[in-house]
């Protein structure tokens, strides 16, 4: 009853948080006379909701695929792979990338899924540590693939660096939030159904083998669905990679540990994180806009340092 | 045979470039509770671990019909279940989460019941000590199991870290079990625990050095064999059973 409660209340705040963020602007509260801010800030806010139940659910999926509850999309290599995507497209075809709403998050897509590959490869017989290790190569090796194309290609430059920082949300149209969101929240809700197997692979991989989950099948769902959230997000909001750490952890400590309820519980933490952070990020300053990678490190690092000297300290 | 559960026929198994178990042929008849033993590095947990499928073996093992080595995970979970020597969780569910891993919440109460655990089952797993913690593990088996006629439970060093009480718990669970029908195999080293089930198979560097009723394969001659150290394993008209080893 508790953990329904406690979901339940994540759903009304997503939406409280939802209006809250449609109706306040720079200029205080409101539409506009004539509800002008509404397209402008419709687009952003479904964006940061949608990227932000990507990376909350998919951040939950990877600390349980890792077993590890420092892994995150950031971490593993998988946004670095999906901005590298992105850059790719942008530096070989940019009108072809403007022009076909559906590109980016392929493009994207495809980055985070050969990210993931890539790490399964040289992964596979490592322990977890040596996994995120990978990962943390991984994300390097895309970052210097990424600099030197944007180095050689000036066109890209501007779109991939706002990216990398975070602050994508702020360019979004309703044309081109449209896949991508709706990637976001399909590939978040199919996380959902993997529930019961995060849950077994908590014991191990050969204990959740012999308890009924075919682990090679299950680790192959979760790397694609959750390199498929990521990628989604990146099209959306950028790179912000502490969602994805923190909305778990806030998550475990709300309804437990349990994926049936803690897996749905991080992609509302994380709906309203990222959102939280775009609204306080585009009003707190009349002057300047903060990114919302920025607000979200500001407002999460004290609170994960917190949480994880009390579960792991 | 009619009431065979699971069978090895010429078994043999690498793990890597180590032969870790070596043409071994035993059959576990439905309703017997046999125990493994053997010295450290002998092929237990191995032999344990082919009739759970985790290893491909030409076909020579059978779980009832079925190879289980080629068995989908979620079929070959209903048929039969494992306690491996070391379990540990990522993450701090409760008892009856954990439990509830390989069945649902109703198994997992009654099997925490019959383990009298039932006030454990809002408890976190973490905070439990070690020998609570097997007890949790050993009740997921269970559970998993929860009607166990023609079932397989595979119990490696099941009473390792157990207190008295909570290891004879465990012996006696496993006759409850094989009573209703199932069948247990478990690894073991302290060879009073092995005198207690049906029948004993003693393994030595992967090859089967024998198998049959406790007294007539736990003698000096075959422990001599296998552990290189003559141990005399005794049984009195009461049932006790003393083990003496001999310099």
């Amino acid at each position: 009853m508790r953990t329904l409660t406690a979901l339940f209340s994540l759903c009304a705040l997503s939406i409280v948080a939802g209006f809250c963020a449609l109706s306040f602007g720079r200029d205080g509260f409101g539409l506009g006379e004539n509800g002008e801010y509404l397209l402008i800030r419709l687009p952003r806010i479904l964006g940061a909701l949608a990227a932000g139940w990507a990376l909350g659910t998919a951040g939950i999926a990877q600390q349980g695929l890792f077993r590890n509850p420092l892994a995150d999309p950031g971490l593993t290599g998988v946004f670095g792979g999906a901005i590298l995507g992105v850059t790719l497209l942008l530096v070989s075809s940019p009108d072809f990338a403007w022009n076909n709403a559906w590109a980016m998050p392929v493009a994207a897509a495809l980055g985070s899924l050969a990210a993931m590959v890539l790490l399964i490869s040289l992964g596979r017989h490592q322990s977890t540590s040596g996994l995120l290790l990978a990962g943390l190569g991984i994300n390097a090796l895309t970052a210097a693939a990424t600099l030197v194309m944007t180095t050689w290609t000036e066109s890209a430059r501007s779109s991939i660096t706002t990216a990398q920082l975070g602050s994508w949300l702020g360019m979004l149209t309703l044309e081109i939030t449209v896949v991508p969101a709706f990637l976001a929240v399909v590939t978040g809700a199919l996380l959902l159904t993997t529930a019961k197997d995060l849950d077994r692979l908590a014991l191990g991989e050969s204990a959740a083998q012999h308890s009924g989950t075919d682990t090679r099948k299950a680790s192959l769902r979760l790397a694609v669905l959750t390199a498929l959230a990521a990628g989604a997000a990146t099209c959306l909001c950028g790179q912000i990679a502490f969602i994805g750490l923190l909305a778990p952890h806030l998550a475990r400590a709300l309804v437990g540990a349990n994926h049936r309820w803690s897996l749905p519980a991080a992609g509302l933490i994380g709906s309203i994180l990222l959102l939280a952070a775009d609204t306080a990020g585009r009003t707190l300053f009349a002057d300047r806009m903060l990114p919302a990678s920025a607000i979200v490190a500001l407002i999460g690092a004290p609170v994960f340092i917190g949480l994880a000297r009390r579960h792991h300290g | 045979m009619a009431n065979t559960i699971a069978s090895l026929c010429g078994t043999t198994v690498y793990l890597g470039k180590h032969q870790a178990l070596s043409q071994v042929t035993l059959a576990v008849q439905a309703g017997e509770v046999l125990a493994i033993t053997g010295p450290n590095g002998a092929g237990k947990s191995t032999l344990l671990r082919t009739l759970a499928g985790d290893f491909k073996t030409n076909n020579t093992v059978r779980l009832g019909k079925i190879d289980p080595a080629c068995t989908p995970a979620a079929e070959l979970a209903q048929q039969r279940a494992f306690l491996e020597q070391s379990t540990s969780c990522t993450w701090n569910f409760t008892v009856r989460e954990v439990v509830a891993l390989g069945s649902n919440l109703d198994q997992a109460e009654r099997a925490l019941a019959n383990l009298h655990l039932g006030s454990f089952a809002q408890r976190p797993l973490s905070e439990l000590s070690g020998g609570e913690q097997r007890m949790v593990h050993f009740a997921r088996c269970l559970a998993q199991l929860h009607e166990p006629a023609g079932k397989l439970l595979l119990l490696d060093e099941p009473t390792s870290s157990l207190d008295y009480r909570r290891a004879q718990l465990i012996l006696n669970s496993t006759k409850i079990f094989s009573k209703a029908g199932g069948t247990v195999v478990m690894a073991v080293h302290n060879l009073s625990e092995a005198a207690q089930s049906d029948r004993v198979a003693v393994l030595a560097d992967g090859r089967l050095v024998a198998v049959g009723k406790p007294m007539e394969v736990l003698t000096p001659s075959v422990t001599k064999q296998a552990w290189g150290v003559s141990i005399s394993v005794i049984r009195d008209a009461a049932g006790r059973v003393t083990v003496t080893t001999e310099s």
